[in-house]
């Protein structure tokens, strides 16, 4: 064998290999006895088929099958030789074999850059106080108590603003074309912000037994897409005029949200909530930008192969999103994957190289998932998927999702300790 | 003048016929029906350019093939043996069979 190999980038290798022709004469040989076994020619039996026929007949079937036999072979040799990691299938051009020739072929691959990877020690990240103000916690109190609202009739008074009607109605399209809107008691608040105007205008005043008829005209831009530019004709009955109560901040109140005694501890609580929301908000940013920083402060060239994958992974999680949103199938397929793919390709760049350099982080600070964590994992997946353990880990075991996983959670740990010693 | 390929029809390549070619120096042809030794002789000396020695021939009856409820026969044919003469050379297609 004599390689060489020439270099035009830091990321991408060719090597030439040339396969001696003893090697090529052996390993057609063997395949050509193999054929022998199996070949199924008129006038002869099974297996007494001349190896010069086979040779003849077969002889295109034979050449691809040497040179996929030799080619990865020869390629990994080669490429294991000079310390070389392919991140990426060989590309294999001026491949050339003649019959009882060497076999002669150039492979182009893509390897991972060397990663220097410096002053990560030096990063810092700001950690923002997290101050809950008084106001916060009386506005999630508000809103708490707007939930535990319940609503007491009121009676012989007219509809005022505030109020609620419980309604009936129905409704006809003016076009006559649409389904007609029929609904039993719902709650419509007389001038209240979800409240569509004309139910507000045609119910004010209005009593209990009253049956107001009026239009209603629904912009082009309303939410529901079956009404928006649609007219419709209502007719509504009031069944009853309502009163929104909330509840009293007292221990009672308390005492209905869980397993608090008092007001002030429910107060307590929910500032404490507040605060761990906030600091993890604010942690996720910190971390986001801590690993822009470290990116940009370590420049190298990333492989075309990986930048293409994180691409793929990319879409593909982003049209998954689209699909759970229902997004139907023929919309999907009707958008551009190509212009996509360039959208996505600045993103994808800066994902693979936060993630070489994690992984050089944490090979430098020798950062590593034990088993247990390993574990830990797979059984929350497990019971989130509703899935048993055992099945899921010899799923994972079998599709290489185990490693996946071991990485995650190494990068994982490795973004948290940079985050740590970022005081 | 009938042509040498009408009368020759396809060499036969078998088990057998490799064997014959080894060892008495004969080649297997599918010939017309219809020709005799002598145009076999002719036609072989004439388009692979060597001494023939004898012929031998024997027909086959054609099977009977059935599609459904049509019953047809494949057609009849003859093989023949053809002996070279001593130190004749194989013509080329043999050669490497």
């Amino acid at each position: 064998m004599s390689p060489t190999e020439t270099k035009d980038s830091s990321t991408k290798q060719e090597v030439e290999i040339e396969v001696p022709a003893e090697e090529v004469t052996r390993q057609t040989e063997v395949l050509v006895q193999k054929y022998q076994k199996l070949a199924r020619l008129p006038g002869f039996r099974v297996g007494h088929v001349p190896s010069s026929i086979i040779r003849k007949r077969f002889s295109e079937e034979i050449k691809s099958d040497v040179i996929e036999a030799l080619v990865p072979k020869y390629f990994r040799e080669a490429a294991q030789k000079r310390g070389l990691l392919p991140i990426s299938q060989p590309r294999v051009t001026d491949l050339k074999l003649d019959a009882g020739g060497p076999l002669h072929f150039k492979a182009a691959f893509e390897v991972l850059p060397e990663i220097k990877v410096d002053g990560y020690k030096e990063l810092r990240a700001e950690k923002p106080e997290i101050a809950v103000s008084d106001a916060d916690v009386d506005r999630a109190l508000e809103d708490l108590r707007e939930q535990r609202a319940t609503y007491t009739e009121i009676e012989g008074s007219p509809l005022g603003d505030g109020d609620f009607a419980q309604i009936s109605l129905h409704g006809q399209p003016k076009s006559g074309e649409g389904q007609p809107v029929q609904l039993d008691d719902v709650m419509v608040e007389i001038g209240g912000k979800s409240t569509l105007t004309e139910f507000t205008d045609h119910l004010r005043g209005a009593s209990v037994g009253d049956e107001p008829t009026f239009d209603v005209v629904y912009p082009a831009d309303y939410s529901d897409q079956r009404l928006a530019g649609q007219t419709f004709s209502y007719t509504v009955k009031v069944k009853a005029v309502k009163q929104k109560v909330l509840p009293e901040l007292d221990a009672e109140f308390a005492k209905q949200l869980g397993e608090f005694a008092e007001v002030t501890e429910v107060r307590q609580r929910i500032r404490e909530n507040i605060e761990a929301e906030g600091r993890h908000k604010a942690e996720h940013e910190a971390k986001d930008r801590l690993m822009a920083e470290l990116v940009r402060r370590n420049e190298f060239e990333v492989p075309d192969s990986l930048i293409e994958a994180q691409i793929d992974i990319r879409l593909e999680r982003g049209l998954r999103a689209l699909a759970a949103q229902g997004m139907r199938r023929e919309d999907l397929q009707k958008m551009n994957l190509d212009q996509l793919r360039v959208g996505q390709r600045e993103q994808a760049i800066r994902d693979v190289k936060g993630q070489l350099l994690l992984d050089k982080v944490a090979e430098q600070e020798n950062i590593q998932v034990s088993d247990q964590e390993l574990d830990h994992e797979v059984e929350n997946a497990a019971t989130q998927t509703n899935q048993t353990l055992e099945s899921v880990r010899a799923r994972l075991l079998k599709d290489g999702g185990l490693e996946r996983i071991r990485e995650r959670i190494r990068s994982e740990k490795t973004l948290e300790f940079l985050y740590r010693q970022s005081d | 003048m009938k042509s040498a390929y009408q009368t020759i029809v396809r060499p036969v390549i078998t088990e057998k016929g490799l064997d014959v070619k080894e060892s008495q120096n004969t080649l297997v042809f599918q010939v017309a029906p219809k020709a005799t030794k002598t145009e076999i002789k002719e036609a072989v000396q004439s388009i692979f350019k060597v001494k023939v020695r004898s012929v031998r021939t024997l027909n086959f009856v054609g099977k009977e093939r059935r599609r459904g409820r049509f019953a047809g026969f494949r057609p009849d044919w003859k093989k023949a043996y053809v002996r070279l003469k001593a130190g004749e050379k194989m013509p080329e297609y043999a050669q490497n069979l």
